[in-house]
């Protein structure tokens, strides 16, 4: 082994140095370092290309084909190919956020994760700023190619409110995904199945394929907890004004979505705390299977 | 700052997974009451043999486990109450890590561990290229971690510890499953470390005697979740009552020669093998040897080796458990 | 010498001992399969798990008819219901065998012990694969239930043909096992990605085999496709054998032995290539050493 004296300057506070601006830098680098390997990740493995944009626009396709078989107008086949898109987004919240501490459990460095002082919520904030950026390239290409292959054309009216709504949604739903990485994370190896579980129902109740309004007001008005129940209804009626059953006023909706947005981050941070708490004292962090 | 690490009557049960037995135990005890001061700057040892509680202990001073009684304080901040705190001035390396992302290269995977300590880019990549130099990875810096064999990726691991520069440093079983010569250059470079960095403290807990012998300042030997002795490798040996021993090479002896009647000759076994003669002797002090020399020169029989056998921390901790390390295992406890 | 099987099956004859090995194994492998899936929570959980996806895929087709026919009742309606309930097999077939090489190689790594066992390393990823259908098989009843009770579905006892419908399931499962199969032929070759695989062939075979539309919707190049896959007619057989003529169907000018009889030559087509790719893809894999080489993704 050679030798070399390894003279890094101590990671100690510098003097002047408050407490909470250096807490508050580190978290900062915290969340850029782990989105870097979600951002990263999409460059360096291809296969994101056909599992999270040909597999998607598979499942939309044949969605597609149902509305075919009925002859429903130009709107519904819209209304699927958005609904497959969200379907991205909503597989990046399960699968890469809810999941994902019981995954890196598995392989060890939520161990490590937890012994880091910039503590889970930058890391998990990280995942999610990636996880993001990743999910909202492909979400593009599946409404394109969708659309195209189709030939559906949408209102482009009210770009900024419909930017309003999906900025607004994705922090309702990221948020979710903070709260539920730790639920999953005490259920274990349920984690995995309860994703599964979960699917079908939430594409239901969000009406990924058709306007929650069908379900009738309470049932998606109760469905409107799912932040993408109220953000798809949303943008759908801002792309097809005057012909999409809407739920609930424009500004009833986005209001609601700022509501889950804020509730979602206080439940992420009680629940990140609760559960660190709970894996410290029952060793749950311990268990790999 | 007295003590670098300061445990007092720690204890952690974990609740059984398995239904208990008739009048069997419903929790398992994993620390019993354990006590022990770690000096700064000591490079520290917890030898045990499997499930004898070293993990555990680790895990509550890291932050990552909740103790059931007792206190534990690292650099003079309480584990349960200033855990953020702690985080700061610690890092942790597991051996047989499988931990990181195969996507990543060696140097991103470095890095983003560096930003989860704060360290400003530049710097953090300064000393990760430093630091990949001296565990002899330099070459391997742009190489994915899934490429990695686990030698080199035990290496990454602690310079993934070594970034943060940390007060003290946590080994848990750092050598565990790497061959020798991967093993001895991570001994070598923790040495070199700690060395360099006098007022820095390590913990390391191994089940390899060698390597508690080889490295460690000093050594609490742990069994069963209590710390059954601790002192320096070297007063710890002295302790064991074995007396003397030594290992001699002859001329081949009548099997009935009675060298165990000689004075201060407590006992002897005998191997003949190619012409020679092997004796290993236990001896009630060293002097006694020269009687053993001097009988051997009368019966005309040559004298072609002598070597002294210096007692093991493995023969310490046969004494004081009773059996040997490797049939001390106990199931994991949690 | 005895061989190690030799051994366990002392006094059997050699061709009785061996199917008896076989058999065993594949019991054993769905013990096994069955444990990793159930094993993991209490029966109401799993039981929820089980229909939730089946049930929540049939409702999202009854409202996608509902708001565009305006009613809820309709022969669409039952071909919905019929795709959503049992195509469930089809995906776990698939998933199962994967399970039994990337979960064992990834996960578990019990891989190289089970297959340097002197079992049939086929016999034990069937009996993974039996083990996913079974969870799935669970499933139909309760969707069918409730397709007829709450979506009220057309099905009776006199539409039910317990015949065609027994012989087209048995026909289905050893047709997803021979994709299950391919799947995990290929599965030998890339990396841990390919637990991905199931759900990308299901996705591919889940538009082109009528699972939720009629094929006749598709394209000609599409439709021309479909009908080489056996799930297609197997799809068809089971709907013709629980909705009796009433209900919707993709090929009507086609009688119901000529779809049983396409089902039948399609399966025993696909499960020869299966055999064929699966001992190629196995002596590659050993020849290129990378059986059990885990990808550490």
């Amino acid at each position: 082994m050679s030798a070399g004296p390894a003279r890094a300057e101590p990671v100690a506070p510098r003097a002047g140095d408050p407490q909470a601006a250096r807490g508050f830098r580190r978290a900062l680098r915290a969340t850029l370092g782990r989105s870097y390997p979600r951002i990263i990740g999409s460059n360096r493995d291809k296969s994101w290309l056909f599992y999270d944009t040909v597999l998607p626009l598979l499942g939309t396709v044949s969605f597609v084909y149902v509305y075919k078989t009925f002859g429903a107008p130009e709107r519904f086949l819209a209304y699927v190919i958005m609904g497959g898109a969200t379907t991205a987004f909503w597989m990046n919240v399960m699968w890469s956020m809810a999941a994902q501490f019981y995954w890196d459990k598995q392989a060890g460095n939520l161990e490590l994760y937890m012994v880091a002082p910039c503590g889970l919520l930058p890391i998990l904030l990280g995942m999610s700023l990636g996880g993001l950026v990743a999910t909202t390239l492909r979400a593009v290409v599946i409404v394109a190619a969708g659309s195209l292959l189709f030939g559906v054309s949408y209102a482009g009216g009210q770009i900024p409110a419909l930017l309003l709504v999906f900025a607004v949604a994705m922090v309702a739903l990221y948020g979710l995904g903070i709260t539920f990485a730790s639920v999953f994370l005490m259920w274990g190896r349920e984690a995995w199945h309860m994703a599964n579980t979960f699917m079908e129902p939430v594409f239901l109740l969000s009406g990924f394929y058709f306007p929650v309004r069908a379900l009738g007001f309470w049932v998606g008005l109760g469905a409107s907890l799912i932040p993408l129940t109220l953000a798809l209804d949303a943008m759908r009626r801002l792309l097809f004004p005057g012909a999409h059953p809407a739920l609930l006023p424009l500004a009833a909706e986005v209001g609601i979505l700022a509501a889950l947005a804020v509730g979602f981050a206080i439940a992420a941070w009680v629940s990140l705390r609760k559960m660190e708490m709970l894996a410290r004292r029952e060793a749950r962090l311990s268990l790999r299977f | 700052m007295s003590h670098a690490i300061e445990i007092r009557d720690l204890a952690r049960t974990y609740r059984s997974k398995r239904p208990p037995r008739s009048g069997g135990p419903a929790t398992v005890v994993a620390l019993d009451g354990v006590s022990l001061d770690v000096r700064p700057g000591e490079l520290f040892g917890l030898l045990g043999p499997n499930g004898a509680g070293k993990t555990t202990l680790i895990k509550v001073l890291v932050t990552l486990l909740l103790p059931s009684s007792g206190s534990a304080r690292v650099a003079g901040l309480d584990v349960v109450a200033d855990a953020r705190r702690v985080r700061e001035l610690i890092t942790m390396v597991s051996g047989g890590e499988t931990s990181g992302y195969g996507l990543l290269t060696v140097r991103e995977q470095l890095w983003m561990f560096a930003q989860f300590y704060g360290i400003p880019g530049r710097r953090a990549r300064a000393r990760i290229d430093e630091l990949l130099e001296v565990v002899g990875l330099g070459e391997e810096g742009d190489r994915r971690v899934s490429a990695l064999s686990s030698g080199m990726r035990q290496k990454m691991n602690l310079v993934r510890g070594l970034v943060p520069d940390p007060e003290i440093l946590f080994l848990d079983e750092p050598t565990v499953g790497l061959d020798v010569g991967a093993a001895r250059e991570i001994r070598a470079y923790i040495k070199r470390w700690i060395g360099e960095k006098p007022n820095r403290t390590i913990l390391l807990t191994t089940h390899y005697m060698a390597e508690a012998d080889d490295l460690c300042d000093r050594v609490a030997i742990i069994y069963k979740g209590r710390i059954i002795a601790c002192d320096t490798p070297a007063a710890l040996r002295r302790r064991s009552a074995r007396g003397s021993r030594f290992v001699l090479t002859t001329d081949p002896l009548d099997p009935g020669a009675r060298l165990g009647d000689l004075p201060g000759v407590v006992g002897t076994e005998m191997r003949t093998a190619d012409g020679r003669s092997e004796l290993e002797l236990q001896l009630a002090d060293d002097g006694a040897i020269s009687g053993v020399v001097r009988a051997l020169s009368e019966g005309d029989r040559k004298i072609y080796s002598l070597q002294k056998l210096e007692p093991s921390l493995e023969d310490v901790f046969v004494e004081i458990v009773g059996r040997r390390m490797e049939e001390a295992d106990e199931p994991p406890s949690g | 010498m005895p061989a190690v099987g030799d051994v366990v099956e002392r006094g059997a004859p050699a061709r009785i001992g061996r199917l008896r090995r076989w058999t065993r194994t594949l019991r054993v492998a769905w013990w096994l399969g069955w444990q990793v899936e159930s094993n993991w929570t209490d029966p109401l959980r799993f039981f929820t798990y089980a229909v939730a996806r089946p049930l929540g895929g049939a409702l999202i087709l009854y409202f996608m008819y509902r708001v565009v026919a305006g009613v809820g009742r309709g022969a669409a309606v039952g071909f919905f219901v019929i795709g959503a309930a049992f195509w469930p097999l089809v995906v776990g077939g698939m998933f199962g065998m994967v399970l039994g090489v990337i979960g064992d190689r990834e996960h578990w790594r019990t891989l190289r012990y089970i297959y340097t066992a002197p079992i049939s390393w086929r016999a034990y990823l069937i009996g993974r694969a039996l083990a996913q259908q079974t969870s799935s098989l669970a499933a139909v009843p309760i969707t069918l239930v409730f397709g007829i009770f709450v979506l009220q579905i057309p099905i009776s006892p006199g539409t039910v043909r317990p015949a065609l419908l027994t012989a087209a399931l048995a026909l289905g499962i050893v047709s997803a096992i021979a994709m299950g199969t391919l799947v995990v032929s290929a599965a030998l070759s890339i990396s841990g990605e390919a637990w991905r695989m199931p759900e990308a062939i299901g996705a591919a075979l889940y538009l082109l085999c009528g699972v939720i539309f009629p094929v006749q919707v598709l394209p000609g190049a599409l439709r021309t496709a479909s009908e080489a896959f056996p799930f297609t007619w197997w799809l068809e057989a089971v709907r013709r054998a629980l909705l009796g003529p009433g209900g919707v169907r993709s090929f009507p000018a086609i009688g119901d032995g000529a779809v049983l009889a396409r089902l039948a030559l399609l399966a025993a087509a696909w499960s020869v290539a299966a055999i064929l790719v699966f001992g190629f893809a196995e002596r590659r894999a050993r020849r290129l050493g990378i059986l059990d080489r885990e990808s550490a993704f």
